[in-house]
C-alpha cells in the first residue's frame, strides 16, 4: 500500500486548466497559496531543535536583552540567523503586562504564547516584574520564555507551565520583595535623615545670609556636622522634592510590605542559606559558585561584553549570609546608618543596574532551580510527556497497580466494576507511590537509577512523618532484629522498613507499606543513561542465548541469584541493572545488587533478583542447600545456569529481535511493549477468570481438594489458548496477577490497627531445574 | 523436580528467634507459641505472621513448653527452663501470671490431661502436682538419679512418668499424687511414650525396641519391635533408636526409626508401609496433613518428606469435595490409602519442603492450611497450600 | 453511495440553518471607523468576537473589522479591542510584509477577563500589502476548553486567512469582509455545534451507549464493528459516520470515541439533525450524518480533503468502512484540495469535476483533469487484515459482565498502542539519527523488526505514532523520496 507516488508519477499528464468558461483568467499568485511543507517530526527546519528556556530583561539602557538561558549553551546551534537578541526583543516589544498607572502599583504576571514562524519555533512566554530601588520608576521588567519547535507541546502543557511559571516568578518576586523592602526602608531612613540634614542645612545659609559674622562658633559648630559632599547633595534639594519623595517611598512600603507573608518560602531559602553556608565552610575556596551559578549569564561573555569586577563578585556571592540576615530580620534596620540622599537621578547611566541574583538573592537561586527542572520536564518530547500523563493516570488506586521494572504498566482496578467489594475498599485514594508527573517537582525524586532505588533519601522522601529514628528502638528490639541482616546491601532495607513506632517501646514495631517511586516506561526510555534499569541489556543478551530462561525466571517470581567472586562485582552488578526491567511489583524491594551474605529463607520474600558474591573458596555457600530447589542461580564462575527451562514464543521473540534492534533505546521500548502486552493479558485474566470462579468456588466449600486443583489446572490452560498463550507465558501471567493480589492483601493489612508486624507470605516455586551452560 | 503433588509452595517464616527452636505449641488455632534455646517464648499468629507477644521472663533455654485450659476455660501457658522456674502465662495477652520458684529443680516436662482440668504435673527431680493457678498440691521426690524425662496422661487420673530406662505408673485424684507401681526397665533410655487408646499405650527405646502395654494392669502385652542386635552402632549411635511414635486410628501406629519410618497394626504387627530410608539423618517428627492424604515426616537433616499413595491422591481428584468434613471423621488410614482395605502398600516422596537449614525438631499440623515446623536454624515456618492463598 | 452532489457555488457557502444571520453596522473607535458584522448565534457559542486588525501607516495599529456574537458581544469593551491591535500588531513592526507565514498569538487580557487568539499575517490593506492579526476572542472562563480547541480553531483560521488573504486581493475593501462573513459564520456553527452536541470528556458521563458497554451489549456484527474501528485507527481516529438511525449513528459515535483521548472527544460531535443540522467540518475527529431514504446525505463531503487527517466513513445503512485515502496520499491530497479550493475562490467558478462522481479507473474527466486511479473515487474500502483490535474485540466478549469498565479497558489499549507506537518512533530516531538520514530499511522490513507483521496492526501502530509524533508517517512511508509536493505543484 505505501510507497504509490511512481505509480501516481506515471499516470500524471501535466495540463494546465485552459478557460473555458471565457472568463479572463489570471492564475492565483504563487504567494497566495500556502507553501506545501513537509511533515518535519523532529524538527530538522527550527532554528532550535532543542527546547530551552530563556529570560529576558527589558534594559533600560540597552532595551530587550537575554540574560539567562537554560541550557546555557543552547543557541550555539541555532540555524536560519536566529539571534537569541533579536528574539529577545520580540518577546519584549509588546508589554502584555498591566501598564500601571501614576503611582506605584505591583503589576500582575502575564503570560502570551508566541510562534515565530519564519524560525519554526513556539515559546510560551511568561512577563513578571521585578523591583529594584535603583532603577527607573523602581521597576525592572522580566520575562522567561520556554521555546520549543514542539507547538503541540505548548498547547498540551500549557495550563501546567502556566502554573509552573507562575511558582518560578513567585520565588523570583518574594526573594526580590524581600530586598526591596529593606532598599526601601533605608531609602526612607535616608529621605528622612536627608531631611532632617537639610533643615539644619537651610538654618545655615539662613544664619549664613542674616548674620555673616555673628556668632562665628555657632557656625563652626554646625559647619563641624557637615561635609562637603553632604552639602553638595542638599544643593540640589527641595522640600517639596523631600515630601514628594517621602510619601511615595511610604506608599511603596505599604503596598509591599504586606505581601512579605509567605513563610514557607522564608524556610527554604532559610535552608538554602544554611545550605550554601555548611557546602562553603566545608570547602572553602571553591564554595557554591561552582555548582550554583555554572549556568548564569554566560551570555555576557559569550557576546562579548567582559564583567565588570563588581559583577564577577556579585556571581559569585549572590548576597552574604549577614547581608541576607538583614533582609529576614526587621531589627536590623536600627543599624542602618542613614545618609543624605538626593530625591531625583538618583542613579548615573555608567552605573550598571544589578544583576538577576542580586536583585532576587535566594529566590533567583531557587528560582533557576525550579526552572531548570522545568526544563528537564517539559524538554522531553510529546511522545513522552503523553505516554507519562497517561501512565501516570493509573498510578491510583496504588494495590492494583501493577509495575514491572518499577515502570507503570496498567492498573487493575481501574477498570473494576462496581460490583467488587475488593475494589470497593481499596479505591480510596492514597499517596504510596510517588506519581511521576502528578506532581511535577516530586516527578524529579524518582531518578531512574538504582542508587535512588535504594537509598534512603528517596525512601524518606515519601514516606512524610515516618520516623526511622535508631535511637527510638529498644534495646529489646535491637538484640532481636538479626544483626546478619545489616551485611551487605541489605543495610538500607533494614533501616527503612523497621519503624518503630515512638509510643510504644515493645516489640510492636510496624512495618510501613513499602514506598518505591515509580517511573514511566516513556520516561525511561528518554532518560536511558548508564545508570537506568535495564541498562547493558542489549549486550547481555547479545552475549547470552540462555536470556529467555534467565527472563522466565525473573517474570514468573522465581528469584534469580547471579553470584561469582568478589572480583566480579562490577560485571554482576552490571548484570542486575541490566536485568532488574524485568522484576514486576514495586511493593517490595525486590533489587538487591551486591550481598555478600549467605542467601536465606526469608530474603525469598524480598528479593527476586540479587546480585552476590564472596571470596572463590567459600561461594559455594552463598546459596544453602535448603534454598536451591527455589531460586535460580546463574554462576559467573562456573558459567552455568540453573532455572526452569522456558518453553514459549514470548520471551524467544524478545531474544531474538536483538538483532533487529542495534540500538539499546528502541529495544527496550519495545520490551516494554511486550511487557504491557503481558500485563494486559493479565488483567484480562485477573477480571475474567481469578477473580469470577475461584472466588466463586472457595465460598461454596472451604477447601481445596485435588479435584479443584485439577480444574483449576484445566480453566488455566483454557484461558491459556483463549490468550494465545503457551504454558510457560501463563505461568508468567499468572504470576502477574499474583502480584497484584499481594498487593491488595498488602493494603488491605495496612489499615488494620493491629500491633506487630505482619510478615509477607512467601511464595516457594520448586521447579524442575536444567542447568545451561552459558558461554 | 516440579513435584506436582507437592501442595505446600507457600510459606510462613516466623523469624526473631537467634537460637534453636524445640518447642511448638498451639494456642487456639490461630495464635501459637515457639521456644527453644534463646530464653524467649513467642506468641505468632499464624494467619498474617505477626509476632504478637514476646515473654522474656527465663534466662536459660527453655526445657519444655505446654498450654492447658483450665476449668474457668481461660489458657494458661507453660514454660520451664533450666534457669529451674516455671512460668504461667496469658499468652494472648502477654502477662506473666505467676512464677514457681519452688521447689528448685529444672523441669523436665509437663503432664496436662486435656481440657477443663484443675491440676498439671511437672517432672525433673522430682514429680509435682499444681492446682491450675500454680499452688502446689504435692511433691513426690524421687530418690533417683535420674531426672524425670516425660510425662504421658493416659486418662484424667494415671501418668506414666519416665526416666531413662524407667517407667512408673502414678495416680492422681485431683488433691493427691502417689506414685502406683514400676515397670520392667528397658535396655536403653526410653524415648517415647505414647497412648494408643482405651487400653493400649506404648513405649520405644533407643535399642529400637518397642513395647505395647496394657493400660489396665500395666502388663507387657507384646513387643511391637524387638531390641536390635548392635542396637549401640559404631561411637552410640543408636541406629534403630526409636524417634516417634505416633497413634493412628487407635490400632496402628506411625514408628519413626532412625532415617526411616513404618506404619504397624498393633493388632498383626504388620507392616501397612515403611520406608527404610525415608531421610538422611534421623526423623524427629511424623504427623499426617493435607487432608491426611499427606505423611510428613521431619528430620534432623533439615528436610521435611511428604509421603503418600499415588493411586489415593489421583482418586481424591476425582472426588467432589463437598464432603470434607465427613471425610475428616473417617479414619485417617482410610484416606491416605484411599480404600478400607489396608495391604502393604509402597509410599512415594511426593515431595520435599525445603527451607529448614538445621534438624526440623516439630512438625505440628496446624488447621486446613498445613503444618508447621520449628527448627534448630532459629525459623518456625508454616507450611501452606500454595493454590489456596 | 455516501457521496454528495457538488456544491454549485463557492459563493453560497450561506449556512442551510436559519440561526446564524449576520448584519452590517459601523462602530467607532476613538479616532476612526470600522464596519461591524453582528452575528445572530446561539447563546451557547464559544467566541465572543472576532476582531480583524491591520497596521496603517499612519496611525498604527487599529481595528479593520468586527464580527460581534449577538449573544456575547457585548462583553467586550473598546479598550480591550484597542489593546488586541496594539499588542498582536506592535511586535510586527519588523515584519516582512511579503512574509507569507502565519503566526500565532494566545494570550489574556486580565482587566477584561478574555482570552484571545490572534494570527498575525501579511495581507492587502489599502493599496498595500500590510501586516494584519485576526484574532478569535473569548471569556476567559472558556479557557480550558479553548486550549483544548485550540488546534482546531487554529486549522480553520489558517484556511480562512488563506480566503481571506485571497478576497482581499481580489476584491476591494468590504466586499472582500462580506464573502469572508459566511466562513466565519461556519466556524462560529462549528465551534457552537461542538458546545450543544460535542462528546464529554469521558464517555460513561453520558447516556448514549456504546458497543462496548455491557448493559446492551453490541448491536453491530463484530466483524463490521472491529473493521470500523481499526479503519478509524488507521485514519488518524478521524471518521464520518453515516446511518438512517440517529442512535445507531451515535453508538457508533460514542463507541469510536472511546478510542479518542479527551482533548480528542472535545472535538468530536454526535449527529445533527433537523434544526441543528451542520455541515460536514473539516477537522474533526468524529461527527455524524443522516441519510434520506434514498441514500442522500444531509451534508456534502466534499471538503473532506481539507481535513489535517485522512477519514474513515462509516456507512451504518450499507455496513461499508471507507478510507478518503490512503493515509500516506493524504498530505499530498490535502494539499491539492486547499489549492484547488483557493483556485476556486479566485476565479469565481467552483470546480465541479473532481472527485464526486464515481468513474472508472483511469478514466480522462471532463475536459482537463486526468484522475489518476487513487483519485477516481472519493472513498476507498477498507480492507485491511489486521489481529490488534479483532483480539480485542474477541477478549472483550469473555469478560464477565459486571467488570466490562469499557472505557478504562480501550483506554488501556491504547496505551498499548502508544507503546508500541513509541518503540516504533525510538526505532526510527536511532536508525536515522532523529530523521537527520533517511530511514534506510523497508516499510516491510519494520514491519517485521516491530513484530508487526499483519499490515493493519503495523497501519494503526504507525498512525498511533503519527499521532505521538507528527509528521512520522510521512516520514517511514515516503519511500522513493519523491516529495508529493513537487509532485503535485502543477495541479
Amino acid at each position: 500500500m505505501f510507497g504509490g507516488y511512481t505509480e501516481v508519477a506515471a499516470y500524471y499528464v501535466d495540463n494546465e486548466p485552459l478557460s473555458s468558461s471565457g472568463y479572463p483568467e489570471l492564475p492565483l499568485p504563487e504567494e497566495y497559496i500556502p507553501p506545501y511543507s513537509t511533515p518535519d517530526p523532529w524538527h530538522q527546519k527550527a532554528a532550535c531543535q532543542e527546547d530551552f528556556i530563556l529570560i529576558a530583561e527589558f534594559s533600560e539602557r540597552e532595551g530587550p536583552k537575554p540574560v539567562i538561558t537554560i541550557p546555557t549553551n543552547c543557541c550555539q546551534k541555532a540555524k536560519n540567523g536566529f539571534d537569541l537578541n533579536d528574539f529577545s526583543v520580540r518577546l519584549m516589544s509588546v508589554d502584555f503586562q498591566t501598564v500601571a498607572g501614576d503611582s506605584f502599583a505591583l503589576s500582575e504576571d502575564s503570560y502570551v504564547l508566541v510562534s515565530e514562524t519564519k524560525y519554526g519555533i513556539y515559546a510560551y512566554v511568561h512577563h513578571f516584574t521585578l523591583y529594584d530601588s535603583q532603577a527607573r520608576g523602581f521597576v525592572r521588567p522580566f520575562c522567561m520564555a520556554f521555546v520549543t519547535p514542539d507547538h503541540g507541546k505548548l498547547i498540551a502543557s500549557h495550563k501546567e507551565m502556566a502554573s509552573e511559571f507562575s511558582k518560578v516568578s513567585h520565588c523570583f518576586k518574594y526573594g526580590n520583595l524581600l530586598l526591596f523592602v529593606k532598599d526601601m526602608s533605608y531609602y526612607l531612613s535616608d529621605l528622612m535623615y536627608t531631611k532632617e540634614r537639610f533643615s539644619d542645612f537651610e538654618k545655615i545659609r539662613e544664619k549664613e545670609k542674616e548674620n555673616d559674622d555673628e556668632n562665628p562658633q555657632e557656625l563652626l559648630l554646625l559647619e563641624a556636622f557637615n561635609n562637603p559632599n553632604e552639602d553638595h547633595i542638599l544643593e540640589s534639594v527641595t522640600e517639596q522634592g523631600l515630601a514628594t519623595a517621602i510619601r511615595e517611598v511610604k506608599h511603596i512600603l505599604d503596598v509591599t510590605t504586606v505581601l512579605m507573608n509567605d513563610s514557607d518560602m522564608e524556610q527554604r531559602f532559610r535552608t538554602l542559606e544554611q545550605k550554601s553556608r555548611s557546602t562553603s565552610e566545608s570547602n572553602e575556596g571553591n564554595e557554591l559558585s561552582s555548582e550554583n551559578f555554572q549556568y548564569s549569564c554566560s551570555l555576557h561573555s559569550e557576546s562579548g561584553q567582559p564583567w565588570t569586577d563588581a559583577e564577577k563578585v556579585a556571581q559569585h556571592r549572590p548576597s552574604s549570609v549577614n547581608d541576607l540576615e538583614d533582609s529576614w530580620n526587621m531589627d536590623h534596620y536600627e543599624m542602618y546608618k542613614p545618609r543624605v540622599v538626593r530625591t531625583t537621578n538618583k542613579k548615573g547611566f555608567d552605573e550598571s543596574l544589578r544583576t538577576l541574583h542580586e536583585l532576587c538573592r535566594w529566590g533567583a537561586k531557587e528560582g533557576l532551580g525550579l526552572l531548570r527542572g522545568i526544563h528537564r520536564y517539559f524538554s522531553r518530547d510529546m511522545t513522552t510527556l503523553h505516554i507519562e500523563r497517561r501512565d501516570a493516570a493509573s498510578i491510583e488506586p496504588s494495590p492494583g497497580l501493577l509495575t514491572i521494572g518499577r515502570s507503570v504498566q496498567l492498573n487493575f482496578l481501574s477498570c473494576a466494576g462496581p460490583l467488587k467489594s475488593v475494589s470497593d475498599e481499596v479505591t480510596s485514594p492514597c499517596s504510596l507511590v510517588s506519581s511521576p508527573s502528578g506532581n511535577i517537582t516530586q516527578r524529579w525524586l524518582s531518578d531512574d537509577t538504582l542508587a535512588s532505588f535504594h537509598s534512603a533519601e528517596s525512601f524518606l522522601s515519601c514516606s512524610e512523618g515516618a520516623s526511622s529514628d535508631e535511637s527510638k528502638r529498644s534495646s529489646l528490639d535491637r538484640k532481636l532484629s538479626e544483626p546478619e541482616d545489616v551485611a551487605g546491601c541489605a543495610s538500607a532495607f533494614s533501616s527503612e522498613y523497621t519503624v518503630v513506632r515512638p509510643d510504644s517501646l515493645d516489640f510492636q514495631s510496624a512495618v510501613l507499606f513499602p514506598q518505591v517511586p515509580v517511573i514511566s516506561a516513556a520516561d525511561h526510555i528518554t532518560n536511558l543513561s548508564t545508570k537506568s534499569l535495564g541498562h547493558g541489556f542489549l549486550s547481555f543478551v547479545g552475549r547470552y542465548a540462555v536470556t529467555p530462561h534467565v527472563l522466565f525466571s525473573l517474570l514468573c517470581g522465581r528469584p534469580l541469584v547471579i553470584i561469582g567472586t568478589t572480583r566480579k562485582e562490577t560485571d554482576i552488578r552490571a548484570m542486575v541493572t541490566a536485568l532488574c526491567c524485568f522484576v514486576p511489583g514495586h511493593a517490595s524491594h525486590s533489587v538487591c545488587a551486591w550481598l555478600t551474605r549467605p542467601l536465606k529463607l526469608t530474603d525469598l520474600s524480598k528479593f527476586r533478583l540479587v546480585g552476590m558474591g564472596r571470596e572463590k573458596k567459600s561461594m559455594d555457600q552463598l546459596v544453602p542447600n535448603s534454598l536451591k530447589n527455589y531460586v535460580s542461580v546463574l554462576n559467573m564462575e562456573t558459567k552455568t545456569l540453573s532455572c526452569p527451562a522456558y518453553q514459549g514464543g514470548i520471551l524467544t521473540e524478545i531474544y531474538k529481535k536483538r538483532k533487529a534492534f542495534r540500538h539499546e533505546k528502541p529495544y527496550l521500548s519495545y520490551i516494554h511493549s511486550v511487557l504491557y502486552d503481558l500485563s494486559h493479558k493479565a488483567l484480562f485474566y485477573y477480571h475474567a477468570f481469578s477473580t469470577s470462579e475461584v472466588a466463586a468456588t472457595n465460598e461454596i466449600t472451604n477447601s481445596i481438594s485435588t479435584a479443584e486443583r485439577s480444574r483449576y489446572q484445566f480453566l488455566s490452560n483454557k484461558f491459556g489458548s483463549k490468550l494465545r498463550l503457551a504454558d510457560c507465558d501463563i505461568k508468567i501471567v499468572q504470576y502477574l496477577v499474583e502480584v497484584i493480589k499481594c498487593q491488595q492483601i498488602q493494603f488491605l493489612h495496612k489499615d488494620e490497627s493491629f500491633p506487630g508486624a505482619p510478615q509477607p507470605n512467601i511464595k516457594l516455586q520448586p521447579s524442575k531445574c536444567t542447568v545451561f551452560k552459558m558461554s | 523436580d516440579a513435584q506436582i503433588f507437592n501442595p505446600f509452595t507457600e510459606i510462613q517464616v516466623f523469624n526473631g528467634h537467634t537460637n534453636i527452636v524445640r518447642f511448638l505449641v498451639d494456642i487456639d488455632g490461630q495464635n501459637f507459641a515457639s521456644a527453644g534455646d534463646d530464653h524467649l517464648i513467642f506468641i505468632w499468629d499464624a494467619f498474617d505472621g505477626r509476632r504478637q507477644q514476646v515473654l522474656d521472663e527465663h534466662t536459660r533455654p527453655l526445657t519444655c513448653l505446654s498450654v492447658f485450659r483450665n476449668c474457668a476455660s481461660s489458657c494458661i501457658l507453660l514454660s520451664a527452663a533450666s534457669d529451674k522456674i516455671i512460668c504461667l502465662w496469658n499468652p494472648l495477652s502477654g502477662d506473666l501470671l505467676r512464677v514457681l520458684k519452688e521447689p528448685v529443680f529444672t523441669t523436665r516436662a509437663f503432664g496436662v490431661y486435656s481440657d477443663n482440668v484443675d491440676v498439671f504435673y511437672s517432672g525433673g527431680e522430682s514429680l509435682c502436682m499444681w492446682s491450675h493457678n500454680g499452688e502446689l498440691i504435692k511433691e513426690i521426690k524421687r530418690n533417683d538419679a535420674e531426672d524425670v524425662q516425660m510425662i504421658t496422661m493416659l486418662s484424667k487420673s494415671i501418668l506414666i512418668v519416665t526416666a531413662n530406662r524407667k517407667m512408673t505408673v502414678c495416680e492422681s485424684d485431683e488433691t493427691d499424687l502417689e506414685e502406683l507401681v514400676n515397670l520392667p526397665l528397658h535396655n536403653e533410655k526410653i524415648t517415647c511414650v505414647t497412648r494408643l487408646n482405651d487400653s493400649h499405650f506404648a513405649s520405644g527405646s533407643l535399642d529400637g525396641s518397642i513395647i505395647l502395654w496394657s493400660s489396665n494392669d500395666f502388663s507387657r502385652v507384646k513387643f511391637l519391635s524387638l531390641k536390635r542386635q548392635d542396637f549401640q552402632g559404631s561411637n552410640h549411635c543408636f541406629p534403630y533408636s526409636v524417634q516417634c511414635l505416633s497413634p493412628v486410628d487407635e490400632f496402628y501406629v506411625i514408628c519413626a526409626m532412625n532415617c526411616g519410618f513404618y506404619i504397624q497394626d498393633i493388632r498383626t504387627n504388620k507392616h501397612l508401609a515403611a520406608v527404610s530410608t525415608a531421610h538422611y539423618s534421623k526423623i524427629r517428627a511424623a504427623s499426617f496433613v493435607f487432608d491426611n492424604l499427606v505423611l510428613a515426616t521431619s528430620s534432623e537433616d533439615g528436610l521435611i518428606r511428604l509421603w503418600g499413595v499415588l493411586e489415593s491422591i489421583e482418586s481424591a481428584a476425582r472426588v467432589m469435595d463437598s464432603e470434607y468434613s465427613e471425610k475428616s471423621s473417617a479414619p485417617v488410614l482410610d484416606t491416605f490409602f484411599g480404600t478400607k482395605d489396608y495391604k502393604k502398600r509402597s509410599l512415594q516422596l511426593l515431595g520435599e519442603c525445603t527451607g529448614h537449614c538445621g534438624s526440623v525438631y516439630k512438625c505440628l499440623p496446624y488447621g486446613m492450611e498445613g503444618f508447621m515446623t520449628c527448627s534448630a536454624d532459629g525459623m518456625v515456618i508454616l507450611w501452606k497450600d500454595g493454590l489456596r492463598q | 453511495m455516501a457521496t454528495a452532489s457538488p456544491n454549485p457555488s463557492p459563493t453560497a457557502l450561506s449556512v442551510p440553518s436559519s440561526s446564524l444571520g449576520a448584519v452590517v453596522l459601523t462602530e467607532s473607535a476613538t479616532n476612526h471607523e470600522y464596519p461591524v458584522h453582528v452575528i445572530n448565534d446561539s447563546p451557547n457559542s464559544l467566541v465572543a468576537r472576532i476582531v480583524l486588525c491591520y497596521w496603517d501607516n499612519i496611525m498604527g495599529p487599529c481595528v479593520r473589522h468586527l464580527w460581534n456574537s449577538e449573544a456575547q458581544g457585548m462583553h467586550v469593551p473598546q479598550s480591550a479591542l484597542d489593546y488586541i491591535a496594539t499588542h498582536t500588531l506592535s511586535g510586527e513592526i519588523t515584519r516582512d510584509e511579503d512574509d507569507p507565514t502565519i503566526d500565532f498569538r494566545f494570550f489574556l487580557i486580565r482587566e477584561s477577563n478574555l482570552i484571545v487568539t490572534s494570527f498575525v499575517f501579511g495581507a492587502i490593506g489599502g493599496n498595500e500589502s500590510v501586516v494584519h492579526s485576526l484574532s478569535i476572542v473569548v471569556r476567559q472562563e472558556h479557557r480550558q476548553r479553548c486550549l483544548e480547541l485550540q488546534a482546531l480553531m487554529s486549522s480553520w483560521m489558517l484556511r480562512g486567512i488563506h480566503h481571506l488573504r485571497v478576497y482581499l486581493e481580489k476584491e476591494t475593501g468590504d466586499t472582500s469582509m462580506d464573502r469572508f462573513t459566511p466562513y466565519l459564520m461556519q466556524f462560529i456553527q462549528m465551534l457552537t455545534s461542538l458546545n450543544e452536541s460535542g462528546l464529554p470528556g469521558r464517555i460513561s458521563d453520558c447516556d448514549i451507549d456504546t458497543a462496548f458497554n455491557p448493559d446492551c451489549g453490541c448491536q453491530f456484527d463484530g466483524h463490521f464493528l472491529c473493521r470500523a474501528i481499526s479503519s478509524h485507527l488507521i485514519s488518524a481516529r478521524c471518521s464520518v459516520v453515516v446511518g438512517d438511525n440517529p442512535n445507531k449513528v451515535n453508538k457508533m459515535i460514542a463507541t469510536l470515541g472511546l478510542f479518542l483521548d479527551s482533548a480528542e472527544r472535545q472535538c468530536s460531535r454526535f449527529v445533527l439533525y433537523g434544526n441543528k443540522s451542520c455541515p460536514y467540518s473539516p477537522d474533526l475527529f468524529l461527527q455524524g450524518f443522516l441519510q434520506s431514504a434514498s441514500g442522500e446525505l444531509n451534508t456534502s463531503l466534499k471538503d473532506v480533503h481539507l481535513s489535517q487527517r485522512p477519514t474513515t466513513l462509516i456507512d451504518l445503512t450499507t455496513q461499508e468502512v471507507k478510507f478518503s485515502c490512503q493515509p500516506h496520499q493524504h498530505l499530498a491530497l490535502q494539499y491539492r484540495a486547499v489549492k484547488r479550493k483557493l483556485n476556486e475562490l479566485w476565479t469565481g467558478r467552483a470546480d465541479n469535476t473532481f472527485p464526486f462522481r464515481s468513474i472508472g479507473a483511469k478514466i480522462i474527466l471532463e475536459s482537463h483533469f486526468y484522475l489518476l486511479p487513487f483519485f477516481s473515487e472519493m472513498f476507498h474500502t477498507f480492507d485491511e487484515p489486521e489481529t490488534l483490535v479483532t483480539n480485542l474485540f474477541e477478549e472483550w466478549k469473555l469478560l464477565p459482565p459486571n467488570i466490562k469498565q469499557h472505557e478504562a479497558y480501550i483506554s488501556q489499549f491504547i496505551s498499548g498502542l502508544d507503546r508500541k507506537a513509541m518503540t516504533l518512533i525510538r526505532f526510527v530516531e536511532c536508525e536515522t539519527n532523529c530523521g537527520q538520514n533517511p530511514l534506510k530499511i523497508s516499510v516491510k522490513k519494520l514491519r517485521q523488526d516491530l513484530s508487526l507483521k499483519v499490515p493493519g496492526d503495523f497501519s494503526i501502530v504507525l498512525a498511533t505514532a503519527e499521532k505521538l509524533k507528527p509528521g512520522i508517517f510521512h516520514f517511514v512511508t515516503k519511500g522513493n523520496n519523491i516529495d508529493p509536493a513537487e509532485f503535485l505543484d502543477s495541479f
